[in-house]
């Protein structure tokens, strides 16, 4: 049974690898590595979003630069500067998993002495989102949501945010299997969504391809 | 009260100060830290060997740690009907798996482990870092202002691992003394282990269910700093939105407020930005505030958890515990803290944490008369 939710996508962005394709203007963005990625997706200066920052780039791994790019493709598909009252949820299973294996091996074969701290810093599942967040000047809410894969959470978490009403917009990433996306989200106008589906899905059903 | 106001009608927890409500509670009015040398792992090239570790908890090493946690909160969630929402916070899950063959992630396990202990059909992780607990409470609160949702079950728990011990001292946050929240010379946080659960529900469940409310979660503000991935915002902007936030939404104003929970890590940091977000609030007013992680340590994950059950007991009993491991209050937070048990003069408590990330929750108690 369909579902109809007050609000509406503005953008949205899969990232397979470092291969980005933005899904309502179909801007594609293939590249070699971060920081190619990072050169060619904040190059153009007349484009939104106005970044507030890409200084501490290269503090985050591979994942947590996927996030900000994404996050700033996001805002580009849509055509939009970035707000303030925007709240951003990850919803996924895979945790950081990855990361706390990288730094407890780390920490290990350290001789379980001082591992290294940025690693440990990224073994939070809000640190890629939080990362987004401050390249963005996003003020709004954070959020890290495992709920086994019941995609109708999601969505109604996406509603109990605009229950907040400062909130404008809200940013939905999901990173699955080294594939990520991202959906930017406006209060306001009527969305039916399908019963259980997933934000890739959503975001191709939303912006078909020509 | 209406019947979509959400209400709390049970609670427990499980700290460094043994099982259950009272001993915590007493703990704090008696003005006791519950630290001891840590022995769960090696600790000896860190700062300290300090940690609040509930006794009891690593009767099979540290491996089942979280499992006797759930076993002793189980029976609170199963006076919870079977399709009340489980809301767990926690940062890492169970991570003495971490090693675990199918590649899972440590908290995705506990999630699965609890809805089967605690008998719940469906629930969700919410981690925020430190500020999960209250993010759960938050996002509750809307649930059931809604009518998504009726009835819930919140838990909240991460324990002293060597995984978190040994990433706080990289950090070099750890204290190399003891925990002192907004003291002059604090120098840094103590871990701690906690199991928090409160069960909530809607008051027309609460009479459906013949549940007498406790306290009322009268409203909730969250906010994220965008500044920087570990150091707070130093003067506390988005903290204080978060409160103003939670105000307005409850309609209530500052002088509404009787008592306020920090986060209180004792980090320089942390607690500065804190003294400035709730004089950026309350003005001149010196509203009395308090953290317990100067008794139970910073239980991260589940610090909003073991605060609201602290501020359920300030609302029930109208006390305020002192602050423990206090000397000598950094003059800023001077005139918020006390040594001394003080009486809670208005019925709402305003609990606050935040963590890396910038992320900020806030959340108002009210009592339930």
């Amino acid at each position: 049974m369909n579902r109809v939710y007050p609000w509406h996508i503005i953008g949205g962005v899969t990232a397979d690898g470092l291969s980005f394709r933005t899904w309502r203007r179909g801007l594609v963005y293939d590249c070699e590595d971060t920081q190619d990625a990072k050169a060619k997706i904040s190059a153009p200066q007349d484009e939104f979003p106005h970044i507030c920052g890409l200084d501490n780039f290269r503090r985050g791994d591979t994942k947590v630069r996927t996030y900000i790019l994404a996050a700033i493709l996001a805002h580009r598909d849509a055509a939009a500067d970035s707000v303030r009252e925007t709240a951003i949820i990850d919803f996924g299973r895979q945790g950081c998993h990855e990361q706390n294996l990288e730094y407890f091996n780390d920490y290990l074969e350290h001789g379980r002495h001082l591992g290294r701290g940025h690693l440990f810093v990224g073994t939070l599942p809000t640190t890629p989102p939080c990362e987004a967040a401050i390249s963005l000047k996003l003020n709004g809410p954070g959020i890290y949501m495992d709920a086994l894969d019941r995609f109708n959470v999601l969505w109604d978490e996406v509603s109990n945010f605009f229950e907040m009403p400062w909130i404008q917009r809200v940013m939905v990433c999901r990173f699955e299997s080294g594939k990520l996306t991202v959906l930017l989200i406006e209060r306001g106008g009527e969305t039916e969504i399908p019963d259980g589906i997933d934000p890739e899905t959503l975001v191709r059903q939303t912006f078909p391809a020509e | 009260m209406n019947d979509r106001t959400p209400v709390i009608v049970d609670c427990d927890l499980y700290t460094a100060f043994g099982p259950g409500v009272e001993a915590c509670w007493n703990g704090l009015l008696h003005n006791q830290a519950a630290f001891s040398d840590c022995s769960r792992f090696h600790n000896e090239k860190f700062s300290t060997s300090l940690a609040a570790m509930a006794p009891g908890a690593d009767v099979n090493g540290t491996k089942d740690i979280p499992a006797f946690f759930l076993d002793y909160l189980a029976p609170t969630a199963k006076k919870m009907p079977r399709d009340a929402e489980l809301f767990l916070a926690s940062t890492v899950g169970e991570i003495e798996y971490i090693d675990n063959p199918e590649h899972r992630c440590t908290c995705d396990m506990l999630l699965e482990h609890a809805l089967k202990v605690c008998g719940k059909d469906n629930g969700r992780v919410v981690s925020a870092a430190c500020a999960s607990s209250n993010s759960a409470f938050v996002s509750l609160y809307h649930h059931i202002r809604s009518g998504r949702l009726d009835s819930a079950v919140v838990i909240g728990t991460d324990y002293v691992s060597e995984f978190l011990f040994s990433g706080f001292a990289t950090l070099r946050a750890l204290a190399r003394t003891i925990a002192r929240p907004y003291d002059r010379n604090r120098d840094g946080l103590l871990l701690g282990d906690a199991a928090s659960i409160v069960n909530i529900c809607s008051a027309k469940k609460a009479a459906e269910l013949g549940l007498k409310p406790r306290a009322v979660l009268a409203s909730g503000g969250m906010s994220c700093d965008a500044v920087h991935i570990t150091a707070p915002m130093p003067h506390g902007e988005a903290l204080s939105e978060a409160i103003v936030h939670a105000l307005d939404q409850a309609g209530l104003s500052p002088d509404d407020i009787g008592a306020v929970i920090g986060h209180g890590t004792g980090t320089r940091y942390n607690d500065d930005m804190e003294i400035q977000a709730i004089r950026r609030v309350f003005g001149e007013r010196s509203v009395p505030m308090l953290s317990v992680k100067g008794a139970c340590g910073h239980t991260l994950a589940g610090a909003g958890l073991v605060e609201a059950v602290v501020g359920v007991r300030m609302l029930e009993t109208g006390l305020i515990p002192p602050q423990t491991s206090l000397v000598t209050p950094e003059p800023e937070a001077a005139k918020y803290v006390s040594t001394e048990i003080r009486k809670l003069e208005r019925p709402r408590v305003l609990c606050m944490n935040s963590g890396f990330g910038g992320l900020n929750a806030v959340i108002i108690l009210e009592a339930a008369s």
